[in-house]
């Protein structure tokens, strides 16, 4: 994927753009908010993160001259700001998705790969996931594994539906919050981490191999 | 006092000259009204008095003719009846034959009012007269007026008094003016040195209030609540600031640490192997305190209120509850969840689910193993209730206070793991919709209850 960061501080630009380099994308980095519009306006990328506080000229007016302008780029709005209400405003003014800083890596490259996807192939609507031995019926709301049927609680049939969906994909604990529950905070307790322990035992109970794998200091992942 | 260089400009002042201009020119007006009016009316009345009297008089001449009017004249200018009037009876080419001016004078003779300067034989003078004079049958002269001296004296008297009042006037509209323009200026100078003191860093001081009960005593207190409220804001966020220092260096303190340690073995060329990961959890801790205390500040400015939606508080203490049904389950404890009906209030969806699961959490943290956290969602007179009780120690009516407070945690026995952030953040979530939070005995164990506003109309 070709991305382009617009981000004026160094550091955190270079520690995107390094990480990103590795997970093998091309990267331009534009510090000022003018350049970096008038690239984004200029040149074709597949995905544009966006910082919300620039020198001189704002990320959301960024965004809303690039949406005007009929530019249909999928944009990740970083902020350091707060993100209860934040994310709702960014959303609105036409961002893909929204991330707070700090943020680990993973996350964010998972959420714009998520969102680079998206924007390039509308999900097909499919009646069944398939992962491994993993079975999930879309239409009946069950899950069978290697022929055995899993009993699933509703809430936990939409954590494996996510899991699913993104299948080999990292998935952060705050996906899971803002995708499952709506959830746009971190609660006190690392209650999702209670979920998946659940989940797991349910999956991967007498299995040969496991299938939910975690992710240190990220998340978790789903796959044979 | 504020530094300012130019002369001090007096809004009261200007308005006070402008007032007295105001007021001299409308006094002024009345007072040429009535010299008018009045020298007017004393003139009027002399004319139909002198045509009166000039209609005898050509009577008199028709009647008795030459000798009659002579007669009637001499009777008159002897009588000393009317001191003031003057005669005159003279031949068509103005010769006097009768009368008490010493010539005829040079006007038309068409009977109208006319005033001229005429020499009174009787009292040697030349006078201002007013009179009318006409022309005889047989083509004679007859000039009948009053002398006008008395008026003009009168006409002296009335301009004097009237100037005088004038004067009195002004005098008098400067002096209230002047004692109004003091009191205000007096009161706005005492409200400006409060000012002057609290920019000069004494936060404590007010505005003086006299009592009076007036426009200055409302604006004095009014200025003194928002005075009260930025000292209780400056002193929350000292608080806030000195807790900060001491609630995050200590986590940095161990990061630090961390890194040190880390950095040391990695010249050894190994790693100790948890040392990163925990170098990351400390990171991540001081990264939730930080996005508590955002939120809490965001909630508390009421920068969210413009994305409030109606909201069913059932189905957020439905979803809250199912977050933490698994962690509740995990230490033994029962979770019930009383919130079936939908019960409906305006609020921020966000801020609300952050405030009920915040609600939960504490209260699965702080019961024992074995006992029943209960979330509930109501209605009751008219309010939406979220409520969630459980079977902890409870908070004290005397703790309550500290415990909402932003750090406030209590007593350093109790094992109260976070930052002591989440029901600071739940009380400025009810402050930010209104709502009023209740703590309240669960005999045993605390309750705690979030009354949101009756719904209007």
């Amino acid at each position: 994927m070709r991305i382009l960061i617009i981000e004026d501080d160094e550091n955190n630009a270079r520690f995107m753009e390094k990480g990103l380099k590795e997970a093998g994308h091309t990267v331009e980095w534009c510090p000022s908010g003018a350049d970096g519009l008038a690239m984004a306006l200029s040149e074709d990328f597949d995905a544009i993160v966006l910082d919300r506080m620039l020198p001189h000229m704002d990320g959301v007016s960024i965004l809303k001259t690039l949406r005007s302008e009929g530019r249909e780029t999928p944009i990740l709005l970083l902020s350091a700001l707060g993100q209860l209400d934040h994310r709702v405003e960014g959303l609105k003014a036409g961002a893909d998705d929204y991330l707070a800083k700090p943020f680990a890596f993973s996350e964010l490259l998972v959420r714009l790969e998520t969102i680079a996807r998206r924007a390039r192939s509308a999900p097909a609507a499919t009646t069944k996931l398939t992962v491994g031995d993993l079975e999930l019926d879309l239409v009946a709301h069950a899950a069978r594994r290697g022929g055995r049927t899993i009993d699933l609680l509703p809430r936990e049939y939409r954590i494996l539906e996510y899991l699913m969906r993104n299948a080999g994909r990292t998935v952060t604990r705050t996906m899971l919050l803002e995708n499952v529950w709506d959830y746009q905070f971190d609660p006190q307790t690392n209650v999702i981490d209670v979920h998946i322990s659940r989940l797991r035992r349910k999956i991967d109970k007498d299995a040969a191999a496991p299938l939910i794998h975690t992710v240190r200091g990220a998340g978790y992942r789903l796959s044979p | 006092m504020t530094p300012s260089a130019a002369p001090h400009k007096s809004a009261t002042l200007r308005l006070l000259l402008l007032y007295l201009l105001a007021s001299f020119i409308s006094a002024a007006l009345a007072l040429a009204i009535v010299y008018v009016g009045v020298t007017r009316l004393l003139e009027g009345q002399t004319a139909t008095v002198v045509e009166a009297e000039l209609r005898g008089l050509v009577d008199d001449y028709a009647q008795g003719g030459q000798f009659e009017l002579r007669s009637a004249i001499l009777r008159r200018t002897q009588s000393r009846e009317d001191d003031d009037a003057v005669y005159l009876y003279a031949t068509s080419s103005g010769a006097p034959l009768a009368g008490n001016l010493s010539s005829w004078p040079d006007i038309p003779l068409d009977g109208r009012w006319r005033k001229v300067t005429l020499v009174r034989t009787d009292v040697r003078k030349r006078v201002l007269v007013g009179g009318r004079a006409f022309q005889l049958e047989g083509g004679s002269r007859l000039f009948v007026g009053r002398d006008l001296r008395a008026q003009r004296q009168f006409e002296g008297i009335l301009t004097l008094t009237l100037v005088v009042l004038l004067v009195f006037f002004l005098l008098a509209g400067s002096f209230a003016g002047l004692a109004v323009s003091r009191t205000v200026l007096r009161r706005v100078r005492d409200i400006e040195e409060a000012a002057g003191d609290i920019v000069a860093g004494d936060l404590s001081r007010r505005a003086p209030v006299s009592g009076a009960g007036d426009e200055f005593d409302r604006l004095a207190l009014s200025l003194n609540a928002m005075l009260a409220r930025i000292e209780a804001l400056v002193d929350e966020l000292r608080t806030v600031t000195d807790s900060i220092a001491h609630d995050l260096r200590t986590p940095l303190a161990r990061l630090r640490t961390k890194l040190e340690t880390a950095a040391a073995s990695s010249e050894e060329g190994k790693v100790a192997p948890g040392l990163i990961d925990e170098a990351l959890s400390e990171a991540d801790y001081m990264q939730t305190v930080f996005t508590a205390l955002i939120d809490i500040a965001r909630a508390e400015a009421g920068i969210a209120q413009e994305q409030f939606e109606t909201v069913d508080i059932s189905a957020i203490v439905r979803d809250a509850a199912d977050l933490y049904h698994p962690v509740a389950e995990e230490r033994g404890q029962t979770l019930l969840i009383e919130a079936e009906a939908p019960v409906t209030t305006t609020g921020h969806a966000q801020f609300l689910a952050r405030a009920a699961a915040n609600l939960i959490d504490n209260a699965i943290k702080f019961s024992p193993p074995g006992s029943t956290v209960r979330a509930r969602a109501y209605q009751e007179d008219g309010h939406a209730v979220l409520e969630v009780s459980d079977r902890g120690p409870g908070i004290s009516e005397a703790d309550w206070p500290n415990a909402t407070r932003r750090f406030g945690r209590l007593d350093k026995e109790r094992p109260a793991p976070g930052a002591g952030l989440g029901l600071s953040l739940v009380a400025t979530v009810a402050k930010m919709h209104g709502a009023e939070l209740r703590r309240s005995d669960n005999a045993p164990g605390l309750r705690i209850a979030m009354l949101f506003p009756a719904k209007r109309g």
